[in-house]
């Protein structure tokens, strides 16, 4: 070979190796790439080609949140909690036995069961069990079980418990999904639960979903949130009072209604018996699910004579100083129809009326109204139909009795007989008076934040007129007696004047009459009388150990009255002495709203900080 | 002739030096062949680039889900302390809480009025 052919050789040699290690190159380099797609990012693509949990997550709208008024601020009354749901593939699991016993142990499930249910080699999933905390899911990743596997479930909760949970109600099972049921999560379950998403993805012959063909993704709208008119302080005072009155009277039900007069908006409603909508299912009876504030009808008795001598006032046929004989009885198509002290005490005035709660004196307001023109006044203070207040189940109450326009009827339905009437619409009544004679409707949700931002506040609504500005204050001047003078004595509060009415009212029969021994004891007031803050009904159902509303619901409300106006840091408007603070003291129960005087607490039961310290300590 | 080669300035008039090279020196020819092999550089420099990119992306995609699943897992974090926040500033709760730390309610309020035409509060 010569020297020319040889260095060509090398030559042509020398580009081939190049040639090769340029192939060998790109090989290797395609190599490390399948080795770190197949390999390395294994785990990535894998969730990437089926990732369930994220498009889960798209299509499944999160519920809106509820929040009360809390201060300045927001206190939320019911949230979303992420639990988790465990599942299982039994055909990966190798010793369903050992499986299942781990489980059963942080699960709290029983063994058994659990174990037939992974012991299928061909089965594809298995429930473990719903709704699982973090706390065990982190136990069973711990174990590092094969085949055991976990997904997101989110569950509503109320931090609160038992906090409003008539107003708000629950979410649970309808049977098809889960759903708003009773109270606020029911009557806004449109807007609170939002629009679940949707997905198109190709299905291959087996009808399968190809994980990694195209998928198209209609995102689900999240719920909106509620504001509501609720204060947390105040709602929480009124639960704790109405519990205490309900205990101490021994009552088998009670209710306390708050709105602000001037715009409707409710600020308190509880009730009780209530429940924990954490722990719905384990409620025996299930009526206690309903807010008896909204559907809960009742005879009110007495406390109606307002709304009589609010028409008589209004239209003029009784001014305060209006007088008649108060003969003790009226008889009507042979009916007697007493006073409830039975006594008749001669010449009255339409003040002494209220102020000692007259039933003649009632009926002869009606009497100068006729009974079509009482009809009209009863109507327009929104009796005999709903308010429009904005939850679930609220019932109208019955003034069909006043429609067949016979005496008798609008006798007893004067002084509250003979027509029922819910606890909200008998608050809204009386807000309506001491809003200067403008009805106002009653709402619970102050705004609704939409979840692109949006924010809507619904404006206090105006139902009508019902009775002039001067009838009005004619008759706060009139309920201000009954408080000063009248069986309202004990809703009074030293400083301030309250004006309200009380009503001990019979409990009717299913088949006619009155129960005997049983009783409905109720109290609706405002304050300050002329410039009101905030409106109250007081009911307690049956209080065994008291005859007269005035010494159960009336001191029910003076306690309550007493802490919104210092909650609201109003200031007194009339004089009064030590000796007043300390029979109000004495009369009513002030042991949450006020401490106890130090000469007033027994020794042994304070020993000194010092000495818990030390008991402390022992414990420890 | 020397085995070593001197390299002397093509220039220099020095006597006695000899040139580097000869004049005649072949220019470089662009075929065929060259054009191929600059293509094969071209696609391989490209191939390893585009790994090189790819890889890139890939190990950035990772970090992606890592702070995305971060996020993720603090957003749920947060949502549970929020949870527990509510829980404690219940009502309910915190008036258990107080029950054992001696606390006294506020007695009568009393309200001072300031003198003077300014409203104060």
């Amino acid at each position: 070979m010569s020297a020319k052919s040889k260095i060509r050789s090398s030559k042509s040699n020398f580009r081939i190796y190049i040639l090769v290690f340029f192939v060998l190159a790109g090989a290797a380099a395609i190599i490390f790439r399948l080795y770190n797609l197949q390999v390395s990012a294994h785990a990535y693509y894998q969730g990437l080609a089926d990732d369930q949990h994220k498009t889960y997550e798209e299509l499944i709208p999160r519920r809106g949140e509820i929040f009360a008024r809390d201060g300045t601020g927001w206190y939320p009354v019911a949230v979303n909690r992420d639990l988790s749901l465990v599942f299982a593939v039994p055909r990966e699991i190798e010793d369903a036995g050992n499986v299942a016993r781990e489980l059963a142990g942080i699960l709290q499930i029983d063994e058994r069961e659990l174990k037939e249910k992974l012991d299928q080699p061909d089965g594809w999933y298995a429930v473990v069990k719903h709704k699982v905390g973090d706390g065990e899911i982190q136990q069973i990743k711990d174990k590092k079980l094969k085949g055991i596997y976990f997904s997101a479930e989110p569950e509503r909760t109320y931090p609160a418990g038992n906090f409003a949970s008539q107003v708000v109600g629950f979410v649970g099972s309808d049977g098809k999904k889960e759903t708003g049921r009773y109270g606020l999560e029911a009557f806004w379950n449109k807007e609170l639960e939002g629009t679940a998403g949707s997905l198109e993805q190709e299905r291959d012959t087996g009808g399968r979903w190809i994980s990694i063909g195209e998928k198209k993704i209609q995102p689900a709208a999240n719920g909106s949130d509620l504001f509501l008119t609720i204060d947390h302080t105040i709602q929480y005072r009124a639960e704790m009072a109405v519990k205490k009155a309900a205990e101490k009277f021994k009552a088998d039900r009670g209710s306390i209604v708050i709105l602000d007069p001037a715009t409707g908006g409710v600020l308190a409603m509880a009730s009780v018996p209530d429940f924990n909508p954490n722990d719905y299912s384990s409620v025996e009876d299930i009526s206690v699910f309903a807010n008896p504030a909204v559907s809960g009808t009742y005879e009110c008795g007495s406390i109606f004579k307002t709304i009589t001598m609010a028409g008589g006032l209004d239209a003029g046929v009784v001014t305060p100083d209006t007088a008649y004989t108060d003969t003790g009885a009226v008889t009507e198509a042979g009916y007697t129809i007493k006073n409830s002290d039975l006594k008749a005490n001669g010449v009255q005035t339409m003040t002494q009326v209220l102020e000692k709660s007259l039933n003649t004196g009632a009926i002869f307001v009606e009497k100068g109204l006729g009974n079509l023109r009482f009809l009209e006044y009863v109507k327009n203070f929104g009796f005999g139909q709903i308010s429009g207040i904005d939850t679930i189940g609220e019932a109208p109450g019955s003034i069909s009795g006043l429609k067949h326009m016979r005496n008798i009827e609008a006798f007893t339905a004067s002084f509250g007989q003979g027509l029922s009437v819910t606890p909200v619409q008998f608050a809204a009544a009386f807000a309506a008076i001491a809003n200067g004679g403008e009805l106002m409707k009653p709402h619970l949700v102050e705004k609704i934040a939409y979840p692109d931002g949006r924010e809507e506040a619904f404006q206090p609504q105006e139902v009508r007129r019902v009775i002039s500005k001067e009838a009005s204050l004619d008759l706060t001047r009139m309920l201000v007696g009954v408080v000063q003078n009248g069986h309202g004595k004990r809703a009074g509060v030293p400083g301030y004047l309250v004006a309200g009415k009380t009503g001990t009212a019979q409990v009717p029969k299913a088949g006619g009459g009155y129960e005997e021994n049983q009783h409905v004891g109720s109290f609706a007031g405002y304050a300050p009388a002329f410039n009101p803050r905030f409106v109250m009904l007081v009911k307690l159902d049956n209080p065994k150990n008291v005859e007269w509303a005035e010494s159960s619901a009336a001191p029910t409300f003076g306690e309550m009255a007493k802490f919104l106006l210092d909650y609201y840091g109003i200031e007194p408007t009339e004089e009064y002495s030590q000796q007043d603070v300390d029979l109000f003291n004495a009369t009513h129960d002030v042991s949450i709203y006020q401490a106890p005087k130090p000469e007033e607490q027994p020794a042994e039961t304070q020993p000194p900080v010092e000495e818990k310290k030390k008991e402390k300590k022992k414990h420890n | 002739m020397s085995q070593s080669l001197t390299i002397t300035n093509s220039n220099s008039l020095a006597f006695g030096k000899r040139k580097k090279f000869s004049a005649e020196r072949q220019p470089i020819r662009v075929g065929p062949l060259t054009l191929n092999f600059l293509l094969v550089v071209l696609i391989c420099a490209a191939g390893v680039f585009y790994i090189f990119e790819v890889n890139d992306v890939a190990t950035r995609g990772y970090k992606i889900k890592e702070l995305e699943k971060r996020a993720q897992d603090l957003e749920s974090n947060n949502e549970k302390l929020k949870i527990r926040e509510a829980e404690l500033r219940s009502m309910y709760n915190i008036e258990e809480r107080t029950k054992n730390l001696n606390m006294v309610a506020p007695g009568n309020i009393s309200y001072i009025t300031l003198p003077g035409n300014v409203a104060m509060k």
